[in-house]
């Protein structure tokens, strides 16, 4: 008799409740498996990385090679043959394989071995990688070693270095679109049509009048050129130059913190559909002389959450990560703007107005959450197409090294990095968005979503107070100004069709 | 969530089984437990008898059934105070409501039932249920449990052997 069905790793994350919605209302999308089928293999139809066609050929490395193929092969198999998954599994053949992976990413390490040792289906399951970097992160925190593959890394970990890393085993006729499409996205490349389009605006020695007349208060993105040449960073930004400043400190790199040298080691090897990415709020505090290498441009310098000090939330990020990793689509927190510099690198961008869901995106009815995540690469794979013969097509760009690209208060962005890259990212509130981020903290739900401060319940009061105490008045007067231009806005055509309000910075969910 | 029109009965849920069965809960009930319906609400209108239909033609009663249990339970327990009491209970009715008379059959069946109608609740207590019955199990173990044989050559089987001798399988 089972004791207890109490959760049998402690504190693992699980995936959030999003992914059934994913599941079930979306296909993993057979045109994918179609395109790879018919392409022989995929070579033909998908750009894969060098190291994954080597892994595919010869089905040896870290990684999973041939194991998985997509349904749409058993179909077309010249002799018939049976899935053996369908065997394999037994008794959990029912569970559809994103289950039978929640199950297995409930189990330690040592029941996944046993797993895999009990039949062929139950080896390509439970070598699945990304069950291992559960494993990994929860067990090992940021503190391992990146040998090739989350399995790897784990089995090193607890072995010892003697232990020679695992071999990925040979096993034919296993299919699933689920797993053969996580496959697919670790070792896709970025198709270069995907990288073509860059329809931002791009300025040079703009003055801080036409940024915010032509950008900042129609909010509008921009991509800026050449504000980083006096940044100190711009030169000095080396991998050597990083590791030395930063010894012994630990950043935040997802949902644990590790040192530098140990998340390159990890950034140099790896090979998966969402590649873990440092992203720290607290560079300049853990590292003083990162904070003094480069300076906020003169366009963002207005900054009024300055008024909270201490109490402020994050506001500033250090990012660095490998080709590959980059964030899906999502709004910035408490209605802000924001600013990404890139000082050593590229990242593609792509970038849709407040009211205009990206496809493939739905934000929950009171916006607290995006249902369906789907990685970028997947996004790419399945949706970049639709917004071609979209009316409202996307703004998009590649920012690289010495650019800086401009986010308006709530547009949605996507972006990922196509080669490894170091940037800077700051989210700050000024006068033209002030309203804005004063409306989104009042509003009911404000607690769950404002984000970034320990404090989200009377953020909003303090935030009101302590502006009317700095500068008094201008709370009212841009109340009057915005109720002006809406009456003459109204008047107006808007710039797409149905006239979007790219200025309301709200929220909403349509449809 | 749109309010009852006054005046009439509770709104119901109705799940229909295999077999032509009927099993009813209120409306309330079933928005606790089931991302459908909350979904649903937004899109449909009710007319007439005042229940939504739901066709799970392909389930056995049985599970249907379990299902509408669960969903009671939780609208019952999500009215109730939180407290280490309360989650001990829980904890306790789970293992009862999924105890040792729940055969595989009868728990994938459910589980068929729970995506059908997106209960995530008991889509998790069922994963938990799996994984617990794999759980410290040996490979031997795990065949016999699940009905499958050992289909690995002896080549296979000393390479997962050796890539596994960090732990004791």
């Amino acid at each position: 008799m089972p004791s207890a069905f109490h959760p049998l790793r402690p504190s693992l994350k699980r995936k959030c409740k999003s992914k059934r919605s994913k599941r079930l209302s979306e296909a993993r999308s057979l045109a994918a498996a179609d395109d790879a089928a018919g392409g022989g293999g995929g070579d033909a139809s998908f750009d894969l990385k060098n190291s994954a066609s080597a892994s595919a050929a010869s089905g040896i490395g870290g990684g999973r090679g041939t194991l998985v193929q997509p349904l749409g092969n058993l179909l077309l198999a010249a002799a018939r043959r049976a899935n053996l998954r369908d065997e394999g599994l037994g008794a959990l053949r029912p569970l559809p394989d994103d289950l039978l992976l929640d199950v297995l990413g409930l189990l330690p390490a040592r029941d996944l071995a046993a797993l895999s040792a009990a039949s062929k289906a139950l080896y390509v399951i439970s070598s699945h990688d990304p069950l291992w970097r559960a494993v990994v992160l929860a067990e090992l925190g940021g503190d391992f070693a990146f040998a090739g593959s989350w399995r790897a890394t784990y089995i090193s970990a607890v072995s010892g270095r003697a232990h020679l890393p695992p071999r990925a085993l040979e096993i034919e006729g296993f299919y699933s679109d689920y797993l053969f499409q996580s496959w697919l996205c670790a070792n896709m490349e970025m198709r270069t049509e995907w990288l073509q389009r860059d329809t931002i605006d791009r300025r040079r020695g703009l003055s801080l009048e036409k940024f915010i007349t032509e950008y900042e208060e129609p909010n509008w993105p921009v991509l800026l050129e050449g504000c980083l040449e006096n940044w100190p960073a711009s030169q000095k930004w080396t991998r050597e130059y990083l590791l030395e400043v930063s010894a012994g400190k630990e950043f935040a790199v997802g949902p644990v913190s590790m040192t530098l040298d140990k998340y390159f080691m990890y950034a140099d090897n790896v090979q998966e559909e969402r590649p873990l990415y440092l992203f720290d709020a607290k560079f300049a505090e853990k590292v003083p002389e990162m904070g003094r290498d480069y300076e906020v441009p003169v366009y963002f310098q207005e900054d009024l959450f300055k008024v909270l000090g201490e109490e402020r939330p994050d506001h500033r990020w250090v990012i660095i990560g490998p080709a590959g990793s980059g964030s899906s689509f999502h709004v910035d927190p408490n209605s802000t703007s924001a600013w990404n510099a890139v000082i050593k690198g590229a990242k593609k961008w792509v970038m849709f107005p407040p009211e205009v869901p990206p496809p493939g995106v739905h934000p929950s009815a009171d916006g607290a959450e995006v249902t369906s995540p789907v990685s970028i690469m997947e996004w790419f794979m399945n949706f970049y197409g639709a917004c071609r013969t979209w009316e409202k097509r996307p703004v998009e760009c590649v920012c690289r090294a010495g650019e800086i690209v401009f986010v308006p208060n709530g547009w949605w962005h996507l972006v990922i990095n196509l080669e490894e890259s170091v940037a800077i990212t700051q989210n700050y509130v000024s006068r033209r968005n002030l309203l804005n981020v004063l409306d989104f903290l009042k509003r009911p739900n404000a607690s769950e979503l404002v984000s970034g401060t320990k404090d989200r319940v009377n953020l909003h009061d303090k935030f009101r107070n302590a502006i009317d105490t700095a500068y008094p008045g201008t709370i009212s007067r841009l109340e009057v100004e915005a109720q002006e231009k809406a009456a003459a806005r109204k008047k107006k055509v808007g710039f797409w069709d149905n006239a979007v309000d790219a200025n309301t910075g709200g929220f909403k969910f349509t449809f | 969530m749109a309010a009852a029109p006054s005046g009439s009965r509770t709104r119901m849920v109705t799940l229909i089984s295999k077999g032509g069965r009927n099993f009813k809960m209120p409306e309330a009930v079933a928005l606790v437990s089931s991302r459908s319906c909350r979904e649903a609400l937004d899109y449909i209108e009710y007319r007439g008898n005042n229940t939504m239909m739901i066709k799970l033609l392909d389930i056995d009663p049985k599970p249907v059934s379990m299902l509408v249990n669960f969903c009671n339970h939780m609208a019952a327990a999500a009215t109730s105070a939180a407290s280490d009491d309360a989650a001990q209970r829980m904890r306790e009715w789970e293992e009862r409501f999924l105890g040792d008379d729940v055969d595989q059959a009868l728990l994938y069946d459910l589980l068929s039932a729970a995506i059908s109608i997106q209960a995530d609740g008991l889509i998790d207590l069922v994963c938990k249920r799996v994984a617990h019955m794999i759980k410290g199990k040996t490979p031997q173990e795990i065949r016999t449990i699940l009905g499958i044989q050992d289909d690995l050559t002896p080549d296979q089987r000393d390479e997962i052997r050796t890539d596994n001798s960090w732990i004791d399988i």
